[in-house]
């Protein structure tokens, strides 16, 4: 199978000669684009969840974007052939071994207790690591075969009141307690990034957003807050269950229940559905294929291991976002394709 | 039998790349040449979060970091780059509100601090040089993991940021890449201090 694999890249690679002769991509190779799609179409979760009595459930948020146009040249397997396996591979392991080193380090700094859980995480990943799928780029122009998570600031906000406070005819809150949340102008005021931020408190894990008499118009649930290891997710507030592509890019195989909420990726027990760890930041960012470039993206800022592939040139640049590596028009700063950093 | 296939079909591979790049434009040629040049060097073995574990300067923030649970996150694969507030930044906060910022009940405020301070990817110096090189007529930003902006420019020799509320500060020492990132230390926070208007 690998023969095949290899002998279809590099027979791929000297049929991209003409193209990479114009001066367009790096490791674009050819391959099927629907094969490729195919492949990637069981991976994604997407369907945005909430538990309970919440009053945002359902709807998409991990989105495919809609089919129709957008293939473009190239597809996947053209890397497939490049003669640099080994060097992925050791970085592989050396990936293994600096989460080893991680994993170490929490042990000393929480205590006895959870030694034995951290040791047999570091024990679990160098076992799974065996099986781990192997780390190899595979670039996409097909506009229905890429999964990603989106941020919408304005979707953190959850109507209501927070776990534990009633609704009362002034809101969630004792109306001393509101007022003097609404009379604070605390030194990090500034900090919670959502829009309109003027309207919004912080108080015991949770940002509350008021009126200006007072009375909470909703909340959001706050990482190191609400949302912390040992605490139950709060039930009405709504997720994005991880799609595996991004499970297997960050290398998340513990056995949680990982959830994408609002930038950040929450490991939590299937069991107890309670969070066990912040396992990673996202940007949530919009990368279309067709679309213009996020803003934000000015510079050049692919990984390690890719960057002998990826480079900037007067007809590519190419930048990451969240797990993928996408190829962009300097000139016109149209997406053209994405690049699975994960086969 | 199958090494040897494996090998001339790799070989093959080589061949058809080095045939593709004679079609380049020679200025195409020329950056894709510079930039190959940064690409080649060989990631480093430890993590951000061991990198800020061995900075001196940078006690502050590792415990922030490490306080607000995101020890897997820089330990993990990345990569993030981190525009890291150097300790004698954090002095200007003061000690009561740094101390404050690493207890529990601060935990929140310290992960929004650090999210502004983080921007998605590996980018190293030479990067941020080559984009201010690139077009001086236009800003270059970067996209935080909080969803703010980060603006860099050149100030003489040294390179300056400048977060969305305006707070500033420039590029102080030299930059640690680590094998799921970079830190570049800054001598300011890039979050405004000062309570918000009425």
């Amino acid at each position: 199978m690998r023969i095949m694999l290899l002998a279809l890249g590099a027979a791929a690679t000297a049929l991209a000669t003409p193209i990479l002769a114009q001066g367009r991509g790096h490791g674009q190779g050819h391959g099927n684009d629907k094969a490729q799609a195919a492949a990637q179409g069981g991976q994604g979760g997407g369907n945005r969840q909430a538990r309970g009595a919440g009053n945002r459930g359902g709807g998409q948020s991990a989105q495919r974007e809609d089919r129709g146009g957008g293939h473009g040249r190239g597809g996947g397997g053209g890397d497939h052939a490049r003669p640099d396996h080994a060097n992925r591979g050791a970085q592989h392991v050396q990936r293994q071994e600096a989460r080893g080193r991680g994993q170490a380090m929490r042990v000393e700094n929480r205590g006895e207790r959870r030694a034995d859980n951290a040791r047999d995480r570091v024990e679990r990943r160098a076992d799974r690591a065996r099986d781990r799928v192997e780390r190899r780029a595979v670039v996409v122009t097909d506009r229905g075969a890429i999964v990603r998570l989106r941020r919408d600031p304005r979707r953190a906000f959850v109507q209501g009141c927070p776990p534990g406070l009633a609704r009362k005819n002034n809101g969630c809150l004792p109306p001393g307690q509101a007022r003097r949340l609404l009379a604070e102008r605390p030194w990090y005021g500034n900090w919670w990034g959502y829009p309109d931020s003027g309207a919004y408190r912080y108080d015991s894990g949770y940002l509350y957003r008021l009126q200006p008499n007072g009375i909470v118009a909703g909340f959001i649930p706050l990482a190191g807050g609400a949302l912390w290891t040992g605490n139950p997710w709060p039930a009405n507030y709504a997720y994005d269950p991880l799609p595996r592509y991004y499970a297997d890019y960050y290398g998340y195989d513990d056995p949680y229940d990982y959830r994408y909420a609002d930038g950040i990726v929450y490991g939590l027990d299937p069991e107890t559905d309670t969070i066990r760890q912040i396992a990673g930041l996202l940007t949530g960012d919009d990368w279309a294929i067709g679309s213009r470039m996020p803003m934000g993206y000015d510079v050049y800022n692919v990984p390690y291991g890719y960057r002998d592939r990826y480079y900037d040139s007067g007809d590519d640049w190419y930048r990451y976002s969240d797990g993928y590596v996408y190829r962009v028009d300097p000139t016109t700063q149209l997406i053209e394709a994405a690049i699975q950093l994960i086969a | 039998m199958s090494l040897t296939l494996t090998r001339a079909l790799a070989a093959a591979s080589i061949v058809a790349l080095a045939l593709a790049g004679c079609g380049r434009s020679d200025d195409s040629r020329n950056e894709a040449t510079n930039n190959a040049a940064a690409a080649t060097a060989e990631a480093p073995g430890g993590t951000l979060a061991a990198a800020l574990d061995g900075n001196g300067e940078l006690d502050t923030l590792h415990d922030l970091a490490r306080n607000a649970g995101l020890d897997d996150v820089l330990g993990g694969v990345g990569p993030y780059t981190l525009f890291a507030p150097n300790d004698a930044a954090f002095e200007t906060l003061g000690g009561e509100r740094v101390e404050a910022l690493k207890g529990e009940a601060m935990r929140p405020q310290a992960i929004a601090l650090l999210r502004g301070h983080i921007v998605p990817g590996l980018v190293t110096r030479r990067d941020l040089d080559a984009a201010l090189s690139r077009d001086s007529a236009n800003p270059v930003r970067m996209r935080t993991m909080s969803g703010g902006t980060l603006t860099f420019a050149r100030e003489g020799d040294a390179i300056t940021v400048t977060a969305e509320g305006g707070a500033r500060a420039r590029l102080a020492g030299d930059e640690t890449t680590a094998s799921n990132g970079a830190i570049h230390p800054v001598d300011a926070l890039l979050m405004p201090t000062a309570a918000p208007p009425e």
